[in-house]
């Protein structure tokens, strides 16, 4: 297992280059640059821009390190060629956010966002499994009726007219909630339960958990349906073990490997940020960050997400892979 | 039957979480107190005057993040915005658009050629953090928008003053492209010289002097932008500054000393910047004679006006911008005059021409495509009549003439833009070549669009195509000269006729992207630029303005855009000082203006 996990750890490394390299290529392949606005910038404005931000260099050249390109690879790279040969990967700074350093920016809306998205994902996973449980255990029922209505439902809305509407009634009508920002505590203060505004956190994390649950209660549904299905279920039943028995041990262990496989890409669907969602309640996310970035060509930001989203991304995927192995003693990795 | 549909879909979806929200609403609410959440209006309906504030109370108004807090940098309309709440320079401009003395003590001495500037400073400045501010701030601030290492984007204004294009064209080397091999290298040893020949010069700690290389009229008016504001020279990153290395303003409030009304007490990315009252701020620096009442004024980030309005009629704001998309049904509900205020800006659209893409090279065709356009209709469907339309380039407002004043020659009229096109050599539009519609990709640009080009099909029986992409793309296809119809337009720099036409109109001018070559035009331009007589100088202008907006020389106005926005009845300040200086919020020129009323 050790072996493995180092592997995959090591295959991250030609992974990042090739998606940086892509990136790099795609984003300087668009039309129309960071300085390209309604109002048109002077072109000394612009040559003074482009020389502040080390864009007056070609993109590509086979003088490497004179390369935009290069520039980005070198700078990220943890390593130099002097004494100490480490160094902290510098993701450069933000072109249309007050030259901050787009590490900072992901630090701080990746909090956010992480928030968001981990409260989400519980509330989805908790929603979805036991209407999916409930579902199965009262197949072609009343309640599985209501329980696939629901997962069809919340599978076929937009977040965005979900939450549109959670704000009408709940916010604007009751006075419940509030419309604009995000509620949760700074991350020195991550465990002080009175930091939590729950009139600010409500509504983001059901608008973006509806979606999951859905999708989690029809997965855990069909799952679970497959199992109960199974002959070592009607052996677990005939040998005279209780129901409870039967569904928490046999039953809902066996049927959480292809949950498991849909979740893990979920929690960092979640957790990366949801544009629509933070863009509609003015949250200060990393999601709404970059769609922004993208929209306005900030190179350093735009390829700052994606290194940071790359790595994220395969650090999950590892962590899945090893809790297979956890829930599945078949799995084995060598 | 899909809305059916989905109301069922929603109240299902919201039974299951009624006992959630229910639950977050005895929760506690802790930025109850930091939203300065007001009491439902307790003023009668109209406008309170300048008088009625309180002293203290909390403000939290609507706005977009600012892009940067460098004064000497930014170009974008919240940033000025917010610049203009925290530092000011040596003149502002008051209700008339005219310059008054702010941190300046009179107006300015200037020399028999007009070439030299002499300005005092008030006895007594001090920065927000008890420093005093001397006449050195002043000139690193000119400098600091000079300097190429910074790339201010509105050095262009600062053009006439001698040696700041030298120093500020210095990146790029003698062949002025960046990226090429003559390209200087931004040290020290090369900038010095170039700083040095900057004519901006500290006399003594209350004096100034600047040094224009030609007559500049409207000279007044630049030192009361924000690309003239001062630098807090006495700060450690500041001080250590070099050509080279001019220091970074960052994002830091702590790190900043301000001299405008207030000073920002946090900024936390995406979410708001919250300000106070500068201590050391006076009502003799204000074009309107005010001192800031407010205990507190947050900006609130939030890019979905949509949600803006909710979050207005939920108490969490008091003052924000309005979607146009929900214009008729926000005036309805907040009552024209009530809460409800519109401001004319000073800004033009129209559908621009590629003058030198044939055949809107000939007259007849420039006048058979404005003709073809019912204005009124246009800003009905696209903006719910949230515009004002028009046929002239330049607002009345600013020098030029009112909207309907050239109505008879560019307006709309079916007849008279058939007879065109049949001048131009296409009969009931026989032979007319496909023209494309180069648009952004919001739906007001994509609508507009396709507004023009059912109104050429129908009046003029020609075709035309509808080009959409995002607005960089957009941007960098208008700077390249690459479309035929482009709906554009202009917001002005500061509110005088010469930033409407020079460098847009005139042959060379670095921005006239529709090719635009007149004589006439340029004539009166060369002689406007320089002439001190103020009144001579305005109808020049003015008679530039009619023959762009009548021979369509580049563009034909369709309408001069509005602001509009929701205040609740006890702010006082918003509605009372909406000029065409507005940035980002009704007022916020003299955002010391602003208080509450109860």
């Amino acid at each position: 297992m050790t072996a493995y996990v180092i592997r995959r750890l090591l295959w991250m490394i030609p992974l990042l280059w090739a998606v940086i390299t892509i990136t790099f290529i795609l984003m300087h392949s668009v039309e129309g640059g960071p300085f390209d606005r309604e109002r048109e910038l002077p072109a000394p404005v612009v040559n003074a821009l482009n020389k502040k931000y080390g864009l007056d260099k070609p993109v590509f050249s086979v003088d490497v390190w004179n390369s935009q390109y290069g520039q980005y690879v070198g700078d990220i790279t943890p390593l130099k060629f002097d004494f100490p040969p480490f160094k902290s990967p510098d993701l450069g700074v933000s072109f249309r956010n007050s030259d901050q350093s787009v590490a900072d920016l992901i630090r701080q809306g990746f909090w956010v966002s992480f928030q968001l998205g981990v409260l989400a994902f519980f509330f989805a996973v908790v929603v979805g499994m036991t209407l999916g449980s409930i579902s199965a255990l009262n197949h072609n029922g009343p309640i599985d009726y209501a329980g696939v209505f629901f997962s069809t439902a919340g599978a076929s809305m937009p977040n965005f007219i979900l939450a549109a509407f959670l704000i009408i009634i709940f916010s604007v009508e009751l006075g419940w909630t509030d419309v604009l920002g995000w509620g949760g505590p700074a991350f020195h203060d991550a465990w002080n339960p009175a930091a939590w505004n729950l009139r600010k956190v409500v509504l983001p994390v059901v608008a973006l958990g509806v979606l999951p649950a859905a999708y989690f209660a029809r997965i855990t549904r069909a799952s679970m349906l497959e199992v109960l299905g199974q002959d070592y279920i009607r052996t677990a039943r005939s040998k005279g073990l209780s129901e409870w028995v039967v569904i928490m041990r046999h039953t809902v262990k066996n049927a959480m490997v292809p949950i498991l496989t849909v979740m893990g890409p979920y929690l960092a669907y979640l957790i990366t940020g949801s544009f629509l969602i933070e863009h509609t309640f003015s949250i200060p996310g990393v999601g709404r960050r970059f769609v922004e970035s993208v929209v306005v060509r900030d190179y350093g930001m735009i390829m700052g997400t994606i290194v940071f989203y790359t790595v994220f991304i395969a650090f999950i995927n590892l962590i899945v892979d090893v809790l297979y192995a956890v829930v599945d003693p078949r799995i084995r990795y060598g | 039957m899909s809305l059916v549909k989905h109301w069922r879909l929603v109240l299902l979806s919201l039974f299951a979480i009624v006992a959630l929200a229910a639950f977050a609403a005895c929760g506690d609410d802790d930025d109850e107190g930091d939203d300065g959440e007001t009491a439902a209006p307790t003023s009668p309906a109209g406008s309170p005057s300048g008088d009625e504030r309180i002293d203290g109370g909390e403000l939290t108004i609507q706005g977009n993040e600012f892009q940067s807090l460098d004064p000497h940098f930014s170009s974008f309309a919240q940033d000025i915005s917010l610049h203009r709440m925290l530092w000011r320079g040596l003149y502002s401009l008051d209700m008339d658009n005219k310059p008054v003395p702010a941190m300046a003590a009179s107006d300015p001495e200037v020399s028999a050629d007009g070439m030299t500037y002499t300005i005092t400073l008030r006895d007594g400045l001090k920065w927000s953090d008890g420093d005093s501010l001397l006449a050195e701030d002043f000139v690193a601030g000119l400098l600091r928008t000079c300097n190429p290492v910074n790339a201010g984007e509105y050095q262009y204004v600062l053009t006439e003053v001698v040696g700041c294009d030298a120093f500020y064209n210095a990146a790029a080397g003698p062949d002025g492209e960046a990226g090429t091999a003559d390209d200087v290298t931004l040290d020290d040893a090369s900038l010095q010289p170039l700083q040095d020949a900057v004519a901006v010069t500290a006399i003594d700690d209350t004096t100034i002097e600047i040094k224009l290389s030609v007559p500049k009229p409207t000279f007044p008016i630049i030192l009361s932008l924000w690309m003239t504001f001062p630098v807090p020279v006495h700060l450690p990153r500041f001080a250590a500054a070099t050509p080279a290395a001019p220091g970074d303003w960052g994002t830091d409030p702590a790190a900043l000393a301000y001299n405008g009304p207030y000073v920002m007490d946090s900024y936390t990315p995406q979410l708001e910047g919250v300000l106070s009252p500068n201590p050391n701020w006076s009502e003799e620096y204000s074009s309107v004679g005010k001192a800031p009442t407010l205990d507190k004024l947050t900006v609130r980030y939030i890019d979905d006006l949509s949600q803006a309005a909710n979050a207005y009629r939920n108490d969490e704001l008091q003052a924000t911008d309005v979607d146009l998309t929900q214009l008729e049904t926000l005036r309805n509900e907040f009552g024209d005059g009530q809460e409800y205020f519109k401001q004319l800006a000073p800004s033009t659209r129209g559908v621009e021409m590629n003058l030198e893409h044939p055949p809107l090279d000939n007259l007849d065709v420039r006048l058979a495509l404005s003709r073809a356009v019912d204005r009124q209709a246009l800003n009905q469907v696209v903006t719910q009549g949230g515009n004002e339309p028009t046929t002239t380039w330049l607002p009345e407002v600013t020098g030029g003439v009112a909207p309907d004043e050239y109505d008879d020659i560019t307006g709309f009229d079916a007849t008279a833009a058939k007879k065109h096109l049949a001048d131009a050599g296409y009969p009931d539009g026989a032979g007319f070549p496909t023209l494309d519609i180069l648009v952004g990709d919001s739906p007001a640009a994509k609508a507009t669009a396709q507004f023009l080009q059912e109104s050429y099909r129908t009046v003029l029986n020609i075709e035309t195509t509808i080009t959409t992409v995002d607005s960089p793309t957009r941007s960098s296809r208008f700077r390249e000269e690459q479309f035929d119809l482009f709906p554009g337009g202009w917001i002005q720099d500061y509110p005088d006729p010469e930033n409407w036409i020079v460098g847009l109109y005139d042959t060379p001018g670095t921005l006239n992207h529709y090719n635009c070559s007149d004589p006439d035009i340029d004539d009166l331009v060369n002689k406007a630029k320089v002439n001190t007589n103020d009144t001579e100088r305005r109808q020049q202008y003015k008679d530039a303005n009619e023959i762009i907006s009548t021979t369509i020389c580049g563009i034909a106005p369709y309408w001069h855009e509005n602001n509009h926005w929701l205040r609740k009845s006890n702010v006082v300040g918003i509605s009372e000082y909406m000029t065409g200086q507005d940035g980002a919020m009704g007022g916020d020129w003299a955002a010391e203006a602003w208080g509450l009323s109860s």
